[in-house]
This record gives C-alpha cells, sequence and structure tokens, in this order.
C-alpha cells in the first residue's frame, strides 16, 4: 500500500544501524573496563602468565579481513544485479577457518593451565575473544540467510537491501576485531 | 540501496510488485474482520492487540509490586510479625521484596507501560499508517518479555530464594555467595539462584524492549502518513523515539556489565572481585551509565504524553514545541555524562565528584526550559478540568515540584554525603518516577482510553481514584522526605532492634502515616481496576473525536479497526491547532486543510 511518504533508507538498514551503535557502546564498556584493568595493574600480563600467541593470530586478522572483503565484492556485484554465490561462500569459508584457529588457540590456552578463574587477566581475553566469537558466529548465520535469498529472484530489490544491512553487521565484526588483537595481544 | 532505474529488469519487477501488493491488499480487505479470542491475544500481528497484550502483563506485574511494597512498608510501620495476607516476615525476605519491588516497578511495569504500550497504541495510528514496521518482530519482542516476566517470578522458587542484594545488583552482594568464593558450588548449583534468574530475566526484557525501540524507530521514519512531515509529529512520538534511541544508545555498558557479573557467579571470573585485582565500583559505573538514562527514558514518554493532554485540554497550541523537542534532545545528551552522581558515596574520586555535579545541576536548564513550555501551554487557556487533565497536571506539579527540586540538592556532592544512605532519597526517586510512571501514565491511559475501547470511562470512579492516589501519594513521601533530614538510614530492616535510632514517638508515627497512606493508595487502585472492566462492559459510547483533539488517531473509528484508517489520511498541518483565527471551531484536525 503506497499510502506512506517517501522512503529514503530502507528499514532494515535503519534497524541495524540502531544494533550497530547499541554493539559499539557494548564492546566500548567492556574495552574501557579492560583498558582500566590493564592501566591500574602493576606488570600486564602478571608475571606469572604468558602473552597470547601473537603471529598466528596476525594471520587470524588477515583471513577475517579478506573475508570481509569478499564479502564487499559480493555486495557490489549485488547492486549491479548479478549475484555471484561464489564470493559469499569464500567468505564464509574464511569465516569458520578464523573461527576454526581461535578454537584451537583456546584449547591450547586451557592445556596450558589458564581458566577463566585464574585471574583478572584471563577473565577479559576469554570474555571479549568469547563474544567476538560469538558475534563472527551470528555474522556466519546473517550470511547463510543471505545465500538462501541468491537464488531467489522475486525481490531483488529487497534482496539488495537487506544485504547492504547485514554487510553493516560484518563489516562491524570483521573491523573490531584488529582493535580486540591490539588491546588483548599487544598492548 | 539501489536507485531506481530505467533498466528492463527492474521495471518487470516494479511492475510485478505493484500487481502482488494490489492481489494482498484485496486479501488484507478480507481479513479486517473481527478475529475470535485466540486469535487476538495469542497470534494477532495488530499493534493494538499487541499493545493491549503489553498492558496486561504489566498490569499483572505491578500487581506483585504492589503487594511487596505493602509487606515491607506494614513490617517497618508495625514489626515484622502477623503481616495481613502474608504472615512474618523475615529479614531475608525483607530484602528480596524490596529489590523485586524495585526492579518490577521499573523494568516490568514502567518500562512496558510508557515505552511499549505507548508506543505501540500511539505511533502507527499518531503517523497515520496500518500497523509497526516489522509486526512479527513486535509480537516476538512481547513474547520475549512475557518469558523474562516468567523467568523473575521463577526467582523466588529457587532453593536459595530469590535476589535480594538490591535492583541496582551492586556486587559483591550479587556474587559472594556463590561462585569462586565457594568452591562447594558448580556450574549449575549457581545457574539455579536467584541471582542468575534476576540477571537473565532483565537481560531477556532488554532484548524484548530493544526489539520493540527498533520498530517504534523504523516504523516513525518510515511510514508516515503523506503530508506527516518530522516537525509534524504529535510530541508523544517524539518522545518515545527519543527515548527509545537513549535506551538503546545506553544500554550496551549495563550489557556488558551484565554478562561479566553473570561469568562472576557462574564460572567464576574475577571482574568485580577485589581479591583477584578486579573492581566491584566498575559495576557501578557500567550499571549507573544505563541507570541515568533509564530514568529519562522513563520520563520522556510520559511527559510526551502530558504534552498532548495539557495542550488538547488548554484549547491552546503547544508553547514552543521545536523548543521542547530541542530541550530534550539536549536533555538526553547530557544524561548520558552525569551517572557518577549515583555514586558519590562510593569512594570515586572527590574531583570527578565535582564535575558529575555540576554536569548533574545544568541538567535541570533544558528540563525548566521544558516545565516553562508547557506552563507557557496552560498561560490564558480554556482549561477543561477533564479527567486526563486532572492526572497530567497532577503529574507536572509533583514531578517539577518535589522529584525535580529535590534532585537538585541530591545533585550537588556537598548535600549528597549526607543525604545519600537516608530516606531522603527514596522518597526523592518516588517522587520522580511515581508521577512519571503512574500520574502520567494514567493521564494517557485516561485521554486514550475512549479511542481504544470505543466507550468512555465512568468519570466519577475516575475522580476518586485521581484525587485517592494523589492525596495518599503525596502523604506516602512528604513524612519520607522529613524521616530521610531527621537521619532515618534506607536499608535497615528493623527499626526496633536499635532503640537509639530514631524511634521517637513522631518518628514512629510518621513511619505510620507512610504505611498506612500506602495501604489506601493501593485500595484506590481497586476503583480504576473495577471502573477499566466495569466501563468497558456498560460505559457510555464514544464518538471518534470525544476530546475534540487534532491528532490523527481522532480522526478515525472508535475503537480503529484492523488497519487503523480507512481511507489513509493525508496530513495538512501541525497537530495543534486550536482556537486558530481563520476556523470556526476551536480545534482543526490534521488532515483538515
Amino acid at each position: 500500500m503506497d499510502t506512506t511518504i517517501n522512503k529514503k533508507i530502507p528499514g532494515i538498514s535503519i534497524a541495524f544501524a540502531i544494533i550497530i551503535i547499541t554493539e559499539i557502546m557494548f564492546f566500548g564498556g567492556l574495552i574501557s573496563a579492560y583498558v582500566i584493568a590493564n592501566a591500574r595493574a602493576a606488570t600486564w600480563p602478571p608475571l606469572d602468565q604468558p602473552r597470547l600467541p601473537q603471529y598466528i593470530t596476525l594471520l587470524n586478522i588477515l583471513i577475517l579481513l579478506f573475508s570481509g572483503l569478499f564479502f564487499y565484492l559480493f555486495e557490489k556485484q549485488a547492486k549491479s544485479g548479478q549475484n555471484k554465490k561464489k564470493l559469499i561462500l569464500i567468505s564464509i569459508g574464511l569465516a569458520s577457518i578464523f573461527l576454526i584457529i581461535q578454537g584451537s588457540e583456546w584449547i591450547n590456552l586451557i592445556n596450558f593451565g589458564i581458566q577463566s578463574s585464574t585471574g583478572l587477566y584471563a577473565s577479559y581475553f576469554y570474555s571479549l575473544i568469547a563474544l567476538h566469537g560469538i558475534h563472527v558466529l551470528v555474522g556466519i548465520s546473517l550470511l547463510f540467510i543471505l545465500l538462501t535469498k541468491v537464488s531467489n529472484k522475486q525481490n531483488i530489490i529487497e534482496f539488495i537491501n537487506t544485504t547492504s544491512a547485514f554487510g553493516m553487521f560484518w563489516y562491524f565484526v570483521v573491523l573490531l576485531w584488529p582493535i580486540l588483537y591490539f588491546l588483548l595481544y599487544l598492548y | 540501496m539501489i536507485k531506481h532505474g530505467n533498466q528492463p529488469w527492474q521495471k518487470y519487477i516494479k511492475n510485478k510488485q505493484t500487481l502482488t501488493n494490489k492481489v494482498k491488499q484485496s486479501i488484507d480487505m478480507d481479513t479486517h474482520k473481527k478475529h475470535g479470542f485466540w486469535h487476538r491475544y495469542f497470534f494477532s500481528l495488530d499493534h493494538k492487540d499487541i499493545g493491549f497484550q503489553y498492558l496486561l502483563t504489566a498490569m499483572f506485574m505491578a500487581a506483585f509490586g504492589g503487594f511487596f511494597v505493602y509487606v515491607f512498608r506494614y513490617n517497618l510501620a508495625f514489626g515484622p510479625n502477623d503481616i495481613p495476607l502474608y504472615g512474618d516476615l523475615a529479614a531475608k525476605q525483607y530484602n528480596q521484596l524490596v529489590t523485586n519491588h524495585g526492579a518490577i516497578m521499573i523494568f516490568w511495569v514502567g518500562m512496558p507501560i510508557l515505552l511499549a504500550v505507548i508506543g505501540n497504541f500511539l505511533i502507527p495510528i499518531m503517523i497515520g499508517t496500518d500497523d509497526m514496521a516489522f509486526p512479527t518482530l513486535n509480537k516476538i519482542s512481547y513474547w520475549i518479555f512475557l518469558l523474562s516476566c516468567v523467568v523473575l517470578l521463577l526467582g523466588f522458587m529457587m532453593p536459595t530464594g530469590a535476589f535480594g542484594g538490591g535492583w541496582t545488583m551492586y556486587p559483591p552482594l550479587s556474587v559472594s555467595d556463590f561462585g569462586y568464593n565457594n568452591p562447594n558450588t558448580t556450574f549449575w548449583s549457581n545457574f539455579f539462584t536467584g541471582n542468575t534468574f534476576f540477571l537473565l530475566a532483565v537481560a531477556l526484557e532488554f532484548v524484548s524492549m530493544l526489539m520493540g525501540g527498533i520498530n517504534f524507530v523504523v516504523t516513525t521514519l518510515n511510514k508516515r502518513a503523506k503530508g506527516m512531515t518530522l516537525m509534524r509529529l504529535p510530541i508523544v512520538v517524539w518522545m518515545v523515539n527519543i527515548a527509545n534511541l537513549l535506551f538503546m544508545f545506553s544500554v550496551g555498558p549495563l550489557i556488558a556489565g551484565a554478562f561479566m557479573l553473570l561469568m562472576d557467579i557462574l564460572v567464576g571470573t574475577g571482574f568485580f572481585d577485589a581479591y583477584r585485582g578486579g573492581d566491584p565500583i566498575l559495576w557501578q559505573h557500567l550499571f549507573w551509565f544505563f541507570g541515568h538514562p533509564e530514568v529519562y527514558v522513563l520520563l520522556l514518554p510520559s511527559i510526551g504524553a502530558v504534552g498532548e493532554i495539557i495542550s488538547t485540554f488548554s484549547r491552546k497550541p503547544l508553547f514552543g514545541y521545536k523548543m521542547v523537542i530541542l530541550m530534550v534532545l539536549i536533555a538526553a545528551i547530557l544524561s548520558l555524562v552525569v551517572w557518577a552522581h549515583h555514586q558519590f558515596v562510593s569512594g570515586i574520586d572527590p574531583g570527578a565528584a565535582n564535575i558529575f555535579s555540576l554536569l548533574t545541576i545544568i541538567i535541570s536548564i533544558p528540563f525548566a526550559g521544558m516545565v516553562l513550555s508547557y506552563l507557557g501551554t496552560l498561560w490564558n487557556g480554556d482549561i477543561k478540568l477533564e479527567i486526563p487533565m486532572l492526572w497530567a497536571l497532577g503529574m507536572l506539579a509533583t514531578f517539577t515540584f518535589f522529584g525535580g527540586f529535590t534532585g537538585l540538592h541530591l545533585g550537588s556532592n556537598v548535600f549528597d554525603i549526607y543525604a545519600h544512605d537516608t530516606y531522603f532519597v527514596i522518597a526523592h526517586f518516588h517522587y520522580t518516577l511515581f508521577p512519571t510512571v503512574f500520574l502520567g501514565g494514567f493521564a494517557a491511559f485516561y485521554y486514550w482510553y475512549p479511542k481504544f475501547s470505543g466507550k468512555m470511562m465512568n468519570k466519577t470512579l475516575g475522580l476518586i481514584h485521581f484525587w485517592g492516589t494523589f492525596i495518599f501519594f503525596n502523604t506516602i513521601f512528604i513524612p519520607l522526605f522529613w524521616l530521610g533530614l531527621q537521619g532515618q538510614h534506607r536499608r535497615i530492616y528493623n527499626y526496633s532492634q536499635w532503640n537509639d535510632l530514631l524511634m521517637q514517638p513522631e518518628h514512629i508515627m510518621a513511619r505510620q502515616i507512610a504505611t498506612v497512606s500506602l495501604i489506601f493508595l493501593l485500595l484506590v487502585q481497586f476503583v480504576f481496576l473495577f471502573n477499566f472492566f466495569y466501563s468497558l462492559k456498560k460505559g457510555k459510547k464514544a464518538s471518534k473525536n470525544p476530546w475534540h483533539a487534532n491528532t490523527l488517531e481522532w480522526q478515525t473509528d472508535s475503537p480503529p479497526s484492523h488497519g487503523n484508517f480507512n481511507p489513509y489520511p493525508i496530513v495538512q498541518r501541525w497537530p495543534y491547532d486550536y482556537n486558530h483565527p481563520d476556523k470556526e471551531l476551536d480545534y482543526c484536525p490534521q488532515t483538515e486543510s
């Protein structure tokens, strides 16, 4: 029913913009708590605890960034009316590899004897990495939803709007990771 | 987003869409008839039905909140033994009841009534559309809200009892019995505690309000009727949207804190455990970063509804419409940087406390501007003291005079340090929240009841309800201000155990006045309940526009059919053209040119 004023921005994009602002505030709260805890401690990491593995995670940043890049290419194609399923599949694949590497890192740390209740250091890095990991999982499931809609040629405008809205979320998750890496692994 | 080009596939799809829309429209017209009970209250996606579900659920929760306060106030005035309808009250139960009273009244009564009920009932119909932007999301948000109510009440059945650490959930009270400090506990024994259920219930409630809030904002931006520009929106729509945005900007840190607290309880992380390098004050920062804006999240929709009512019953345009919006935006932004004024006695840096004092006191400027606008609307108006107007004036008077004004005192750290742990603070925040949630909420309820039920409410019963509520509300809290200034501490279960602590006859008397007033206040609400259901069945039939108001909802049937409007309105003017010089009538609906 065309009884409403002209829509300038599609509803789903507004919705995702609001979600992302809430997410930024959410991670902002966690990160500022972490930075203050870090600044207050005499040494960071505490003397008896190791630094997190920096190099393999650096590789992991690249993997996630490439996943975001492939999604960007997919979005660009979709906007010009073509649908390249391959691009989104690569994006999902790279994100899954990221999760597997992070997961194996966790198992190593737990085998090393660091548990979430060991101390503040472990509490923060397990929590932040786990929360980011959950966001990656949500992102992957959003990409899968897009994948099911690619072959549906019924409503292309809606598909493009959905793509750009989900894209905002995925870029947020991808770009958050380098910040977390800097704070948790190097800082 | 795509530009509407002239490529052949785009044209094809556009044609096809208009075709399917036409088919859908004709199907819609067939389904505009009345649905059965189950369909209406369990599966309906209609915004009015969902609003009604929120209202009933919130009223149900308010009954719990009201009963809890009756029990612990009775204990404070007349002792813990043989409380009628309850029995004996132990100290632990006292803590649980106080905690859950606070949480229920704010999260399960205030927020659903002022955000969800006002938003659901009013936004689509006031902006001239058929429903929300995402009706299914709206329904899901209600079901999650209902689930959060169930989870909260389940907390009372846990082996450790309900959570009793205060509605602000300060650690270490909210963790100490459990988790790391007690090695005998496991994940699951920590899970089945009042603490965990309380946190989960609050989290679910936030998820529900976030879904609802996204829906309101998108609906307001994208589904306005033709001609409904942003500057023609009724003030209450502005306010609900600003409140929602404020909620969504401020809730993130609290969710972060709640996650950390939950981890502290369940798996023994040490975020708030000072013994392991954590910081209990951190929780207070994360909580109050949300907690202070939350007050405005509740206040804004209420003050918006009051604005509508004051303009309608003064028969005058709302004075300074744009200024009110600007002032509210300023207040909303300022509210994000004043949180630490709740922590002056928590051991924060005194230098920082001065800054927070200053910012807090500055916030009174935009609110003073807003109240001035409302007084300007009343000035020289043709004031009609209908029931909604009485509630609206009561709200404005008590909120400004007692709530806002004592807020200035407490905002200053110099005074707050002495008053913080006394009943002065309790009286202060009840004078802000009670007018906001109940006086403002009832104003809105009496004002829009004819529209959504199609019946007028009984006026005599309404008068009894208003004067009963208004008088007894004041006689509860004015004695508490005095008791607070006398130094009555606010976290004591039974004063008679400390005979040197405010057990003079006049202090006992003041407590008893407050408690008896509270009992009368609760009894008066039964008049309202009776009026609500009685008028629904036997009330006088309401016309389309019983108050002669301008906004769009009064230009359609009472109650509005599924789909709200037929045909859809085209808006020609702003909503406050009362006593316009060019018009014969003293009002001029928004649809009139």
